[in-house]
Formats: structure tokens, C-alpha cells, sequence
């Protein structure tokens, strides 16, 4: 064995400061897409009606109005108020907050529904 | 130079798994779709994996044709059949005629507990889906006398109904020797989940979650965070009775994939008519649970069941089955469960018990634990 050559081995530095940028800008975008692909959503408020179809943050307040009705989001609830329908059966339903639950309102065409993950994957009863 | 050369493939190579990574968690977002039929009928599915739009669309169809066919409120084949004449022969479809079959297996299975023909029953004690009170008050209502109640039992015989397939044809039909009517209320939702869930093999589906208005379907894993599990399921609290607003859960129990969960109880449709707390669940004796005739007037006795879950592979049955333990009480119906090999957890006002489940506290927790356990 040549002790020439294994010095020049150890001297040579197969890592260099520029490698260990790269690494860590990989590593950083890297980690950053898999945070963005696996946080856990916020549970989000789909509503429907003839023509309209827009998703709503839940944990952020908003007024609705719709043809016949309006969609109320408050303090992570969702609620229907002034239905025009002679049921008002989505008035009744009262406010929903957990993923899965829907209000519907058959006369005007409307569904609400939460969707996300909570601590629990579904419901019966 | 070789040297970096094998060391920019292995970093590009890390770089590109973990994208790839990123990309599949994105692919396993699970979309929730809902669609009302009726304000009765709602269907709701999540489903991870293989042509989502194509299966729903594809289940929504089904539940369309079953309900057009097996509803009591539309002009349907089994609307028809209530309404003829004693003898008189009416073509049904196959999903009426399938019904009609499972409703008999699961009549002489459960010993008349699950009933397909209680309608006269559910009419004369104010509790079908269409006269039940919505204020929850019996005001204004009058309860039936024992007489008028045995007089309705005899026309709530199933076994009056003959059903036929012709084969020269290959249509179905049904016949009724005395003028009974029937209603598929208890079975035809988890019917159609058993349906459906034959879909969502056909489309390559990982992961779904299937319910109509209650009969949940558990298909594959629970994908949540781009991991796998066990669904954990909420049973929502009996007591108080709440028909709306934030309702809280009893317990979570933990359901594996390929089973499916369907949960009745008194608190659903019910009223109360001087004091007397009358549930939609009517008993083999044609009495709603938990009621009986004292000699003078109807009292609430007993201890009924308030709720009773039933997990196993075929929704329908589920159904039927949950239907059957609220009418057989705690300790026959559990019986029953374990005849059957089904999975369940039953409550009375006092008691609980549970065969073959794990159960959790889960956040909105109402607790079990305030009920005394029931164990053979």
C-alpha cells in the first residue's frame, strides 16, 4: 500500500461547504413539502346551491347569503338563518361544527357541509 | 470526480423520494361528497383512492333506483304494492324483490323483532316517518287503545306476502294474501350500502367512508395524515335527547375496514303525551319499547333500550339487527348479536354492555362511564 496515497485520501475532503448548502436547501424544501402535504387540514365548510359551489375556512367568520337563505360561520359553528322555505327544516338542524355533518335545504337546492379531521373519523347514532 | 458524481445521484436521489412523498400524501386528500334524495335519504361518502367522481356518480344512481323502486312517499313499486287489492299480483323491481327476501330472512332470524310490516302499528302510535310529531308533543294526538292495537297486529304478518320470480320473464312479483303493507324503512339503506360498496371495488377504491342517512360503511383504512388506521367511530349520546344542535358522544369505538356501523335508539323519533315518552321502536306486542298498559292507560315501564350499535360486514343486516335489539331489550338482543356473530354495544338508561369492540373517550365525550356495566 501506497501511505502517499492514503494521505492524499485523507486529505481530500470529499464534503465540501458548498455540498452542505446544497444538502440543507434540499433538506429545508424538502421537509417544507411534506409539512404542506401532511399538517392536518383545517376543517373547511363546502356550500352548495343551484350555480354556486365555494369552500369556507371554518375557524373564520363569515355571511353567506344565498337565494332563500344565508349561511352563517361563527366561532367554528355553521348555522342557516332567514330560510324562506316553508319547512325550515336547515333552520332546525341548529349549528354543526364536526367534520361530516351537513345541513341541507331541499326547497332552495342548499348543502352545508364541514369537512377535516377531528379526533374522530365518523359518527353513528 | 467519480466520487461526486455518486454523490450528487444519492442526493438527487433523496430529493426526488421525498417529492414523490409529498406528491402521494397530496393524492390521499380525501374528498367528501354529500347528496340528499329526501330530507330522509342523505348520502354522504369520502373516498380515498382509485376514480372517486366515477364511483359516487355510479352510487348515486344506484341509491336513486332503490329508492324510486323501495320508498313509501313516491309513486314506487312498493307504494303500488300497499295499495292493491288482496290477490292482486304487482310486477316489482329486483331491488324491491331482493328487500323483500332479506326482510323475510331477517324477520324469522331475529323472531319477529325486525318487522317489515308494522305499518298499521307505526300509523295508529303517531310514530311512521310522516306522523310523528315534530314538537316532540303528543298534544292533540290520541293513543290507541289495547284493542285497537291487537286488531292492527293481525294485519302485520309478513308472511302474508308471497314473492315471485318468473323465470320464463325474469321479472319479480308480489302478492299479499291478507292486506298487509309493507315498509323498508329498517333495511333498505343498508341495503343499498352493500351495493355500493361493490362499487367501490369496482373502481379501485383504497379508503371510503360510505353513509346514508346513518348506515355507515368503513372501506379499507382510515386515511388521515397520509396514514393508515382503524376508523374510530362517535356514538352519539342518547340522553339528554337532543334532535339538534352539538351533540356529544357516549364513546368512540374503533371499527376495522370492511365493517360496516349503524346505531338506532329511542331518542330519535319520539314523543311524549302526558308524560308518557313514546319511541318509533314498536315490540313484537305492538307496543313502542319501554311502554305498557297498566290495566287503566299506557305507562312508561321497564328498562328499554335507549341505543344499540351494531358493527359487522353487511350493513343491511346492521340494520335490521340494530332495529331488532331495541325491540328484544338488552339481554336477549345480545344474545341475538352473538348468535349471529355480529359486533355491538347496547344501552339501556342504566346499563351498558359491549361485545367484540374496543372503546375510547373521544373528545365531546358524554360518558359511559356514568352507566353501570352489563356483563352475562
Amino acid at each position: 500500500m501506497n501511505l502517499d496515497s492514503i494521505r492524499k485520501v485523507k486529505r481530500s475532503k470529499p464534503f465540501t461547504v458548498l455540498d452542505g448548502i446544497i444538502v440543507a436547501v434540499i433538506a429545508a424544501v424538502a421537509s417544507l413539502g411534506a409539512w404542506l402535504a401532511f399538517r392536518t387540514p383545517a376543517s373547511v365548510v363546502t356550500v352548495r346551491a343551484p350555480d354556486y359551489e365555494r369552500t369556507f375556512p371554518l375557524d373564520k367568520d363569515a355571511e353567506i347569503p344565498l337565494d332563500g337563505l344565508t349561511v352563517r360561520i361563527s366561532d367554528g359553528k355553521v348555522w342557516v338563518t332567514d330560510a324562506n322555505c316553508p319547512d325550515k327544516t336547515c333552520e332546525h338542524t341548529g349549528k354543526i361544527s364536526r367534520a361530516g355533518q351537513s345541513i341541507v335545504c331541499l326547497p332552495n337546492g342548499v348543502t352545508v357541509s364541514i369537512s377535516g379531521e377531528g379526533d374522530l373519523s365518523w359518527e353513528v347514532g | 470526480m467519480i466520487f461526486r458524481l455518486k454523490k450528487f445521484i444519492a442526493v438527487l436521489c433523496a430529493a426526488l423520494s421525498a417529492f414523490a412523498l409529498c406528491a402521494c400524501a397530496a393524492a390521499g386528500y380525501a374528498e367528501y361528497s354529500s347528496v340528499a334524495f329526501s330530507s330522509d335519504i342523505i348520502f354522504t361518502a369520502r373516498i380515498v383512492g382509485g376514480r372517486p367522481k366515477y364511483a359516487f356518480d355510479k352510487m348515486t344512481k344506484l341509491i336513486a333506483d332503490i329508492d324510486a323502486q323501495a320508498s313509501l312517499t313516491k309513486d314506487s313499486d312498493l307504494a303500488e304494492f300497499n295499495r292493491a287489492d288482496v290477490g292482486e299480483r304487482v310486477e316489482v323491481g329486483e331491488h324491491c324483490y331482493a328487500l323483500f327476501e332479506l326482510a323475510m330472512r331477517y324477520y324469522e332470524l331475529t323472531s319477529g323483532a325486525f318487522n317489515p310490516a308494522l305499518a298499521p302499528l307505526g300509523e295508529l302510535w303517531h310514530v311512521s316517518a310522516d306522523s310523528i310529531p315534530d314538537t316532540g308533543l303528543g298534544d292533540g294526538l290520541v293513543l290507541p287503545s289495547r284493542s285497537d292495537v291487537d286488531a292492527a297486529l293481525e294485519n302485520c304478518d309478513p308472511n302474508a306476502v308471497v314473492a315471485e320470480k318468473n323465470d320464463a320473464d325474469g321479472k319479480y312479483y308480489l302478492v299479499k294474501t291478507s292486506p298487509v303493507r309493507l315498509d323498508f324503512g329498517g333495511i333498505a339503506k343498508g341495503y343499498a350500502v352493500d351495493l355500493c360498496v361493490r362499487i367501490l371495488d369496482e373502481y379501485g377504491v383504497n379508503s371510503a367512508l360510505l353513509d346514508i342517512s346513518g348506515n355507515a360503511y368503513f372501506y379499507g383504512g382510515y386515511v388521515s395524515n397520509a396514514q393508515s388506521d382503524a376508523w374510530r367511530v362517535g356514538v352519539v349520546s342518547p340522553r339528554p335527547r337532543v334532535q339538534s344542535g352539538e351533540r356529544k358522544y357516549v364513546c368512540a369505538v374503533s371499527v376495522d375496514g370492511g365493517n360496516s356501523a349503524v346505531t338506532s335508539g329511542d331518542y330519535m323519533r319520539y314523543y311524549v303525551k302526558d308524560g308518557v315518552y313514546i319511541p318509533h321502536i314498536i315490540g313484537r306486542d305492538g307496543v313502542p319499547i319501554g311502554v305498557t298498559f297498566d290495566g287503566e292507560s299506557w305507562v312508561n315501564s321497564g328498562e328499554p333500550v335507549i341505543s344499540a350499535t351494531v358493527i359487522g360486514q353487511s350493513s343491511a343486516v346492521c340494520d335490521a339487527l340494530s332495529t331488532a335489539v331495541c325491540a328484544l331489550g338488552m339481554e336477549r338482543g345480545l344474545e341475538l348479536l352473538k348468535k349471529l356473530g355480529y359486533k355491538g354495544l347496547i344501552f339501556t338508561e342504566k346499563r351498558y354492555t359491549i361485545i367484540g369492540s374496543e372503546l375510547y373517550r373521544p373528545d365531546r365525550y358524554d360518558g359511559h362511564l356514568a352507566y353501570e356495566r352489563y356483563e352475562p
